[in-house]
């Protein structure tokens, strides 16, 4: 009965039926999909609730495996913390346990949520549940298939290149990225902090609201969050498409053919859009700029992984390894613990923060960074928003996953724009859009910093367009 | 820069990273660096990049403060190790560490 | 012939009430692995929160020794991994330390010379270790405790140079309430990084770094172990190699350690949780105002006021001492006389006692108005050791006992006139001793009166007066 349901839906299931009845039947789907699309690390086995006023009150949902919860494994995906129980909650898990939501499963990520295919975890591959054979993106691969089989109306990730918008489009979910710094990061292993934001999945943008609005606010536990802003976004979603000012860049859609599908697609929703009154203009953005977006990314991220990676030694947590010395315990440990793909990972961030590379490669990535930030910025003060396909193509195939042209524009500029969303910390949202060979796509959303609101209003609207809303 | 990243090289930083890795990955590795490297290229040709400050966070952040002096009670032993392999008189225990 | 060239870096825990950058308390306690939270195990996810009061000491000291201050706070990654180090990487400062540019100015046997500081910043310690037999214990007690580390300039040449460097900078720590500094708490660390040139040599020698010195006394072992090492390797035409080094106390030498220095490369990066704050010129100004008038200072002001070098030194070494100091001096007093006071008699007592100058019962005006006493010849000087002691002990002030005891020193001449005579008058034949030669038995005579009047007379008039009666 719960299946595919929103929150307000199961809400009102709620009103006649138990909340550990509610749980048992998530529970249930949640172990039938594990065998086949394996979302889940973790699948609770008692129904834990705290009653509460909130609007997410005996809702079931699911939290991504890198998020700590005290007295319930967390492993990060990856074999080094395979045995790992948190003595503490992360700030999220609590937020959303005192709301009375309850929690269904953690779910599979990339090793250390550093991948982009849902490939790479301990526990093996998260399918496609549109399509076994193809993937659905990463890192918060699970959590994004636990709201696709509906088994859970919403469920949290993480976002660091993309690792919530781009499994939200090739799920055919929403999903939204906040402003930096706008829900609590405490607790959240990190990947590259200056790039990490917590994220949210959901059926819909109503739901994306009803959610953030419990997660967000100041944390003195984690000192970039923002401070609290008395809005609550979910009841404040009304709003009019006359007069938003959208744009998209010129580059990454004509680096693709213009038969692409997603790009016939893309272009209908902005005609579909100047129709209800908002104006979409196309606006040129530097094209080596634009190609340079992935490698930023990549350096920046592979560098600030390498140190957060560094308390994991087996010393005080997780397997420990055997060794004569300190120094094999660890070497052991961590060379049986992260597999090779994140060792190599590590290994290019070292390389990048050693002395003398750090001018030419880390602190070249961290200007461009600041170049495209400062060029977005002026933009948002001519214009609400920025939307482009989320991705240039349907999800990949298992097989063809790893073997992107790295170097290729199309690769570089199409496919990689989303890290624009963490270079500067924009609000920004994946809205499901359509099918492809019965596959879905998405466009994204991205606004101004802080404009959190703005950014679920004009979402909505765009839903409500797409929905065929006319 | 050192462009030429010779296989030992790579062991070299895996070392000083506290890993080993399987023979067969260094060559994989190399690849990455040579991609890695090209795109670097990339970034290298933009004009007018040291014109900027190096970026470190996404935005100022106003009103970022400082935690006042206050000290709060201690976790337990109990949870502080309750994921350590080798507890001794209370204490982390690990291999003797040579000076 | 070769001089040596000696720089310093001192590390000193600060005294807040919680880490540097989680809330455990920062106490010390023998009870390992109890003031700890998840933020010092480094467990996954944790954050860092910097301690404003931290921030605070740390630029408080950097205006003691004279440094420039940043206008933002700002801390940095250093990477490396190692068993007492949780995260695997510590929290310092390398991009904006709270302190450059600064100096601390000495005086070695009366020359004058300015030590410069090239750094001062803030960072968070380690976890200590106890060693086993084949294991090793890990307490997270001192882990994120706060830590000061102050980086001078290779300006020191000797020994003395270098205790005077230590005793001043010491000092200063603990006036600016910065840390209880003790040795054997482990709050005070050294490092000694030295080297030898020739004078005529333009270029700095290979220097050896010598780590982690926990007492002065070992800093005048090392150094003096050092410079005959390396004098000796120089002699005989070797090299000297770039190395760290420890101080083995059994076999009283310098042991080299296994790691190159140069090798380890810590691949320094600003920390993305902290976002930058900002240290606005109010924040400075409130702390500059919390300075106290530092040792220096205070030192140079007691000598001109006559006091002697070796006791000024003394007194500014505690400031609360020195407090106490000047509160005498606002009484009135002779500088020196009441320095003479505090040196041997006040100081003298507690360390006798071992006590500190809070725990005496003698307040300073107490001791003004004794020092007064005395050098006024109300009382003789005998008489204020006395009533010095009482009052210690009893916790009276000196008026109170003078007047117990009933020993005001009689001063009056005439009186003391009739106790002489009264003296030859009952000692005749004394008298007629020193009458026939025996000039010495003065003395005699003046003990007699002293005697007659019970301590009290004053001694300097009783021998004028003595004489004059004799050589009637």
């Amino acid at each position: 009965m719960i299946k595919d349901k929103s929150i307000d839906e199961i809400r009102d299931i709620l009103k006649t039926n138990k909340v550990e009845d509610v749980f048992e039947e998530a529970k249930v789907m949640a172990k039938e999909a594990n065998d086949e699309y394996n979302p889940f690390v973790t699948i609770m086995d008692k129904c834990e609730h705290i009653n509460s006023i909130s609007k997410i009150d005996g809702v079931p949902y699911a939290l991504k495996d890198n998020f700590s919860t005290k007295g319930i494994l967390t492993t990060g995906s990856s074999n080094i913390l395979k045995d790992y129980v948190p003595c503490f909650d992360s700030t999220v898990y609590k937020k959303l346990k005192e709301a009375g939501a309850v929690l269904v499963g953690k779910t599979v990520l990339d090793e250390l949520a550093m991948g982009g295919t849902g490939l790479t975890g301990h526990t093996g591959i998260v399918r496609n549940p549109y399509d076994k054979s193809r993937i659905t993106a990463g890192s918060s691969a699970g959590s994004a298939a636990a709201v696709a089989l509906g088994i859970v109306p919403f469920a949290i990730g993480s976002d660091t290149g993309d690792s919530v918008r781009k499994p939200a489009a090739y799920t055919g979910v929403v999903g939204f990225k906040p402003t930096y710094g706008r829900i609590s990061r405490y607790g959240m292993f990190p990947f590259a902090s200056s790039l990490d934001h917590v994220g949210i999945f959901a059926r819909n943008v109503k739901d994306i609201a009803t959610v953030t609005d419990v997660l967000k606010g100041r944390d003195d536990k984690d000192m970039v969050t923002l401070p609290d802003e008395n809005i609550n976004y979910s009841e404040n979603l009304d709003s009019s498409l006359k007069d938003v000012k959208l744009f998209y860049i010129k580059e990454v859609i004509e680096s693709t053919s213009k038969d692409n599908e997603v790009i016939v697609n893309f272009k209908k929703l902005v005609e579909d859009l100047r129709s209800k009154g908002a104006s979409v203009s196309e606006v040129s953005f530097d094209k080596t700029l634009l190609e340079v977006i992935y490698p930023t990314y990549f350096i920046i991220s592979c560098a600030e992984a390498t140190s957060n990676n560094s308390n994991l030694t087996g010393f005080i947590f997780g397997p420990r390894s055997e060794g004569a010395t300190p120094d094999e315990v660890m070497i052991n440990t961590r060379s049986e613990g992260f597999a090779e793909m994140i060792k190599r990972r590590f290994v290019i961030g070292s390389y990048i923060l050693e002395k003398e590379n750090q001018e030419k490669l880390f602190l070249n990535a961290k200007r461009i960074r600041n170049m495209i930030v400062i060029k977005m910025n002026q933009l948002f003060k001519e214009y609400d928003g920025l939307l482009l396909p989320a991705s240039g193509s349907i999800a990949p195939k298992i097989e063809d996953s790893s073997k992107p042209d790295r170097l290729g524009s199309e690769y570089l500029i199409l496919e990689n724009h989303l890290a624009i969303g963490n270079f500067g910390g924009y609000p920004s949202i994946t809205i499901p859009s359509g099918f492809v060979n019965n596959m879905p796509i998405a466009v994204n959303l991205t606004c101004a910093q802080k404009e959190d609101l703005k950014t679920l209003q004009i979402a909505n609207n765009i839903e409500k367009v797409i929905g065929g809303d006319k | 820069m050192n462009k030429n990243i010779t296989v030992d090289n790579l062991k070299e930083y895996s070392k000083k990273l506290m890993f080993t890795m399987k023979e067969e990955e260094y060559s994989t590795l190399k690849d990455e660096f040579d991609i890695l490297l090209k795109q670097v290229e990339l970034i290298d040709k933009v004009p007018g990049i040291k014109d900027y400050e190096p970026m470190s966070f996404p935005f100022p952040l106003e009103g970022a403060y400082l935690r006042e002096d206050k000290p709060i009670d201690s976790i337990s032993r109990e949870d502080a190790f309750s994921n350590c392999k080798d507890v001794k008189d209370e204490c982390v225990s690990v291999p003797k560490v040579v000076a | 012939m070769y001089k040596a060239v000696i720089g310093l870096e001192v590390h000193t825990e600060l005294n807040t009430k919680s880490k540097m950058f989680s809330q455990s308390k920062n106490e010390y306690t023998k009870e390992v692995n109890s003031n700890i939270t998840e933020i010092d195990l480094a467990l996954p996810g944790t954050l860092p929160l910097p301690n404003k009061e931290g921030v605070r000491k740390a630029l408080k000291l950097a205006m003691c020794l004279n440094c420039e201050t940043p206008s933002e706070v700002m801390f940095d990654r250093k990477n490396y991994y190692y068993a007492d180090l949780p995260k695997g990487y510590q929290l310092t400062q390398m991009t904006k330390p709270f302190g450059k540019r600064g100096y601390l100015d000495i005086s070695v046997n009366g020359v004058e010379k300015r030590i410069g500081i090239h750094q001062l910043h803030l960072e968070e310690d380690s976890a200590s270790m106890t060693h086993m037999s084949t294991y090793s214990l890990l307490d997270y007690n001192r882990a994120g405790v706060p830590l000061i580390e102050i980086v001078s300039e290779p300006d020191m040449n000797t020994i003395d140079e270098v205790i005077e460097y230590l005793e001043n900078l010491r000092s200063i720590i603990k006036y600016a309430d910065i840390s209880e500094a003790s040795a054997e708490k482990g709050q005070l660390r050294v490092d000694v990084n030295i080297s030898m040139m020739k004078e005529t040599d333009t270029v700095l020698g290979t220097r050896a770094e010598i780590k982690n010195i926990n007492s002065f006394n070992t800093v005048k072992e090392v150094i003096a172990y050092e410079m005959k090492r390396q004098e000796e390797i120089l002699t005989s035409g070797g090299k000297v190699i770039q190395e760290t080094r420890r101080w083995d106390d059994t076999k009283k030498e310098t042991v080299s350690m296994r790691e190159k220095v140069d090798a380890i490369d810590y691949r320094y990066y600003v920390d993305p949780n902290i976002p930058v704050v900002s240290i606005s010129d109010d924040f400075k100004e409130d702390i500059r105002k919390t300075i106290p008038v530092l040792p220096r200072e205070r030192f140079n002001k007691y000598i001109t006021l006559g006091v002697s070098e070796k006791d000024a030194k003394s007194i500014v070494r505690e400031k609360e001492v020195s407090d106490y100091f000047d509160s005498v001096l606002s009484f009135g007093v002779d500088a020196k006389e009441a320095s003479n006071w505090m040196t041997t008699r006040l100081m003298g007592y507690m360390n006798q006692n071992n006590l500190n100058i809070c725990e005496i019962s003698l307040t300073s005006e107490g001791l003004a108005s004794l020092v007064k006493m005395v050098s006024e010849g109300k009382i003789s000087s005998q008489q204020g050791k006395d009533v010095f002691a009482i009052c210690l002990d009893e916790g009276k002030t000196p008026e109170e006992v003078v007047k117990e005891k009933g020993m005001e020193q009689i001063s009056d001449e005439e009186a003391i006139r009739e106790i002489v005579k009264e003296a030859i008058k009952n000692n005749s034949a004394q008298y007629e001793q020193y009458k026939a030669g025996k000039t010495a038995l003065a003395g005699f005579f003046v003990g007699q009166t002293l005697k007659m009047s019970e301590g009290k007379a004053n001694p300097a008039i009783v021998n004028k007066l003595v004489n004059e009666e004799l050589n009637k």
